[in-house]
C-alpha cells in the first residue's frame, strides 16, 4: 500500500493532521509519503494507491496552485485513471479553475475541474454535517471562508447542514473532495471501509469498535431534529 | 449623540443592579445594554491615564490579570475586563470606571484588536503569540495577525514577543520593543502535530529552527533571505535550579523569581515584567510584588492531601497549542501521576455539538508516558477523546471512561501515585471544582 500526503506541513488547518494519524495507523506496513512543498510529488514517477491533502490558508491555497501548476496534466490523468485521492476542506479548490482572494486578486487554479471559488475571511460558515454516500451515511462539520460554484457531480447527498444545497463536495471517478474537515476517516468508519476497499483493503478497521462507538453517539445526536447545526 | 452616550452609561450601570437583584452572572452584560443603546458608545469613554491592551492566542488573561494585580498593589486606581474580551466587555470595563483611572487593562480578542484600536487607541499593545486557534470564528493566523496589523495606531508602543515571527510581523517595518529568550533551553527540537510557522513570511523559503521553546516559538531564521528574530530588548535567561528569570536589558541585568514552571507560562511573566521595566518600575517594586503575589486559581489550583498533589490545571479548549503545552507539562513533571480529561468545550457546544478536529492538533502523544499510570476520562465528548488518547497510543488499560463528572472521584486510585491532575477547559471551572473538592474527601478517609 502506497499513500502519498501532499504538503502535510502546511495542508493540515482544524485536525485534518488526524486523517494522515489514522492512515498511519491503519497501514503500518504500508508507504505513506510525506511530500513537502519543496518536495517533487511522488505520484510523478510512482504508482500511489491513495493520495491525501487536507485544509490550507488561503496564502498557502496558492503557493499550492504554483506547486502544482506544472503537473496539471499528470494529476488529471490519474484522475481519469481511477487513482483515489481524498482531498478535505478546501484542499479541492486548487485544482478548479479560479480562486478570488477577499474580493481583491483572482488566481488561476489548475482548471481539472470546473470550480470557481471565492474567498471572504471576514466571513465564516460553520455547520455541522449529516448525507449520506451510497448507502452509508457521514457525519462531520464545516468551517470555511471560501464558497465554491461547481458543475461537477457532488460527494456526499446533503440530509442536513446549514445551507440549503442538495450535494456537498466534488465527486469524479474514485477522487473524492468534500468540504467537510477535521478527522474525517475517524469520525466515520463506514465511509473509510468503503474508501479502503477502493484501494484493495478489505480487512477490519484499526480501532473498529471505538471508531464505531464514537460513530453512533454521534449520528445519533446529528440525527436529532432539535440539535441546531 | 452625546446624550445617547449618557443613557447608554446609565442603563448599563441599572442593569448591573438588575442582575445583582436577580442574582444573574452575566459580568458583559451591561456592556452589552449600553451599546445597545449607544453603539458608538466606546468613542465616548474616557481613556485612562496609562491604557494597555494585551492580546495573543494564549496568555493574555494571565498577563492582564498580572498587571491589574500589580497597578492595584501601588495603588492606582484601575479598570480592567477580566476576560470578556470581547466588545461588551470593553464597554462593561469603562462603564466601571466612574472616574478617570490611572490604568486601564484591556485583554482583547485577537481578531477584534485592530477595529477597537482604531477607536480606543492604547499606549502601550502587547501580544503574547498567535497560533491557531478556534476554526469556527478564526480563518487562519495570517488572516488573524492581518486583522491586528491593520489596526495598530501609529502611537501606540508595541511590545512585542520576539520569539514568534508571526508576531513581529505585526510591527510592520515600525519601531517595536521586544522580549524573548535567546538562550536554548533544550537539545531536541520537540515534535508537534502542527506548526503554524514552517516556511519564511518573506521569501517563502524552509524555516531552520535553531531551538524551539514550543511550536514557533524559538530561535529562528531564514537559510534563503536571512530573516531571523529580532534582538531582544529584554533577554531572559532562566535559572532552573533557583527558579528565576535574570532579564537583560539596557546594558544591566535584573532577576526576579518565577512562581511557574511551565515554558509557556514563563513566558507570560516575561512579557508582564518587561513592560513594567519599560514603564519605568524597579528590580525591587517588581521583585517585591514577585514575591508576594498569589497565582491565579482558576488556571492553576494545588494542594496535597495524605502525600498526594492535586492539581487543578486549565487545559483550554479549542486551543492545541495550550493543552499540547499543560499535557507537556504534566508529562515531565516528577512522579506517578493520574490524570483526569475535562476537556468539554461548553461555549463550543452550545446548543449544538462541539467540534472536535483541535484534538488531532493537540500533543496527546504527549500522555503516553510511563508517569501517567491513570487516565480518567470524563464529558459528553468522552468517546471522542477515548479514541484519540488509544491514537496516541496510550495503553486501554490504563484509560477508564465515566459518565458523569461526579463518577470521577471513585475512579481514583489511592495507592500508587504521587499527584493527580485535574486537567479542564476554562467553560468547566466549576465543575472542575466540585470534582476536586469530591476527589479531596475521598483522598482524606
Amino acid at each position: 500500500m502506497t499513500i502519498e500526503i501532499l504538503f502535510p506541513e502546511l495542508a493540515n488547518l482544524y485536525g485534518d493532521n488526524g486523517n494522515v494519524l489514522y492512515l498511519e495507523k491503519s497501514f503500518p506496513k504500508g508507504k505513506i509519503i510525506k511530500t513537502s512543498l519543496n518536495d517533487e510529488p511522488y505520484f510523478l514517477k510512482h504508482k500511489v494507491d491513495l493520495i491525501y491533502m487536507g485544509t490550507l490558508s488561503p496564502n498557502n491555497e496558492v503557493k499550492v496552485i504554483n506547486k502544482l501548476l506544472p503537473y496539471k496534466k499528470k494529476i488529471k490523468e490519474k484522475i481519469d485513471k481511477g487513482t483515489v485521492f481524498l482531498f478535505t476542506g478546501n484542499a479541492t479548490e486548487v485544482l478548479g479553475k479560479s480562486l478570488t482572494l477577499n474580493n481583491s486578486t483572482t488566481v488561476e487554479g489548475l482548471g481539472i475541474f470546473s470550480i470557481e471559488s471565492k474567498i471572504d475571511e471576514n466571513n465564516r460558515y460553520n455547520s455541522l454535517f449529516l448525507g449520506t454516500i451510497d448507502d452509508i451515511k457521514v457525519v462531520g462539520y464545516k468551517s470555511q471562508s471560501s464558497f465554491m460554484k461547481s458543475d461537477e457531480p457532488g460527494l456526499f447527498k446533503v440530509i442536513r447542514e446549514n445551507n440549503n444545497e442538495a450535494f456537498e463536495g466534488v465527486h469524479v471517478n474514485n477522487f473524492f473532495g468534500t468540504n467537510l474537515l477535521g478527522p474525517i476517516l475517524v469520525l466515520n468508519p463506514y465511509f473509510t471501509r468503503y474508501l479502503y476497499s477502493l484501494i484493495g483493503y478489505n480487512g477490519p478497521l484499526y480501532l473498529e469498535e471505538e471508531l464505531i462507538d464514537a460513530y453512533d453517539k454521534r449520528l445519533e445526536e446529528y440525527s436529532r431534529a432539535d440539535l441546531k447545526f | 449623540m452625546k446624550i445617547r452616550f449618557y443613557l447608554a452609561k446609565a442603563a448599563g450601570n441599572l442593569s448591573k443592579l438588575g442582575l445583582k437583584l436577580l442574582k444573574r452572572n452575566i459580568p458583559y452584560y451591561p456592556g452589552y445594554i449600553a451599546l445597545r443603546i449607544c453603539p458608538d458608545f466606546l468613542h465616548y469613554v474616557r481613556k485612562p491615564d496609562l491604557f494597555i491592551a494585551v492580546t495573543g492566542t494564549n496568555g493574555k488573561s494571565t498577563v492582564c490579570g498580572l498587571l491589574k494585580d500589580f497597578f492595584e498593589s501601588q495603588g492606582n486606581t484601575v479598570i480592567y475586563n477580566n476576560g470578556f474580551n470581547l466588545e461588551t466587555g470593553v464597554a462593561t470595563m469603562f462603564l466601571a470606571q466612574k472616574r478617570k483611572c490611572d490604568v486601564g487593562i484591556m485583554e482583547i480578542d485577537e481578531k477584534l484588536s485592530g477595529e477597537i484600536f482604531k477607536i480606543i487607541p492604547p499606549d502601550y499593545f502587547l501580544c503574547t503569540n498567535l497560533f491557531r486557534d478556534s476554526m469556527r470564528t478564526n480563518s487562519s493566523v495570517e488572516y488573524i495577525a492581518s486583522k491586528i496589523r491593520e489596526g495598530i495606531p501609529q502611537s501606540t508602543k508595541l511590545l512585542l514577543n520576539a520569539d514568534d515571527l508571526i508576531v513581529t510581523s505585526l510591527a510592520d517595518n515600525r519601531d517595536f520593543i521586544s522580549y524573548g529568550i535567546s538562550q536554548k533551553l533544550s537539545k531536541e527540537i520537540p515534535e508537534h502535530r502542527f506548526s503554524d510557522l514552517v516556511y519564511c513570511p518573506k521569501c517563502g523559503g524552509k524555516l531552520e529552527y535553531k531551538d524551539v521553546k514550543y511550536f514557533q516559538i524559538g530561535n529562528v531564521v531564514c537559510p534563503n533571505c536571512g530573516l531571523k528574530n529580532p534582538k531582544r530588548d529584554y533577554d531572559g535567561k532562566l535559572d532552573r535550579k533557583n527558579n528565576t528569570i535574570t532579564i537583560k536589558h539596557h546594558k544591566k541585568e535584573s532577576t526576579f523569581p518565577l512562581k511557574v514552571e511551565s515554558i509557556f507560562n514563563i513566558y507570560n511573566y516575561l512579557s508582564f515584567i518587561s513592560l513594567l521595566l519599560e514603564l519605568g518600575y524597579s528590580d525591587e517594586i517588581i521583585n517585591k510584588y514577585l514575591n508576594e503575589m498569589k497565582l491565579i486559581s482558576s488556571r492553576f489550583e494545588s494542594k496535597e492531601i495524605n502525600g498526594i498533589s492535586l492539581i487543578n490545571h486549565l487545559a483550554k479548549g479549542q486551543n492545541p497549542v495550550a493543552c499540547s503545552s499543560v499535557f507537556e507539562y504534566v508529562r515531565k513533571d516528577e512522579g506517578k501521576k493520574c490524570v483526569i480529561l475535562m476537556l468539554d468545550d461548553v461555549m463550543d457546544a452550545r446548543n449544538s455539538s462541539e467540534t472536535i478536529g483541535w484534538y488531532y492538533d493537540t500533543d496527546f502523544e504527549q500522555l503516553n508516558d510511563r508517569s501517567i499510570t491513570k487516565i480518567i476520562i470524563s464529558g459528553w465528548r468522552r468517546a471522542d477523546v477515548y479514541l484519540r488518547c488509544l491514537l496516541a497510543g496510550i495503553n486501554k488499560d490504563i484509560i477508564e471512561t465515566v459518565e458523569s463528572d461526579s463518577l470521577i472521584a471513585g475512579h481514583i486510585p489511592h495507592e500508587g501515585i504521587d499527584k493527580i491532575f485535574l486537567l479542564h477547559d476554562i467553560t468547566s471551572y466549576d465543575q472542575s471544582k466540585e470534582v476536586s473538592d469530591a476527589i479531596a474527601r475521598s483522598l482524606a478517609q
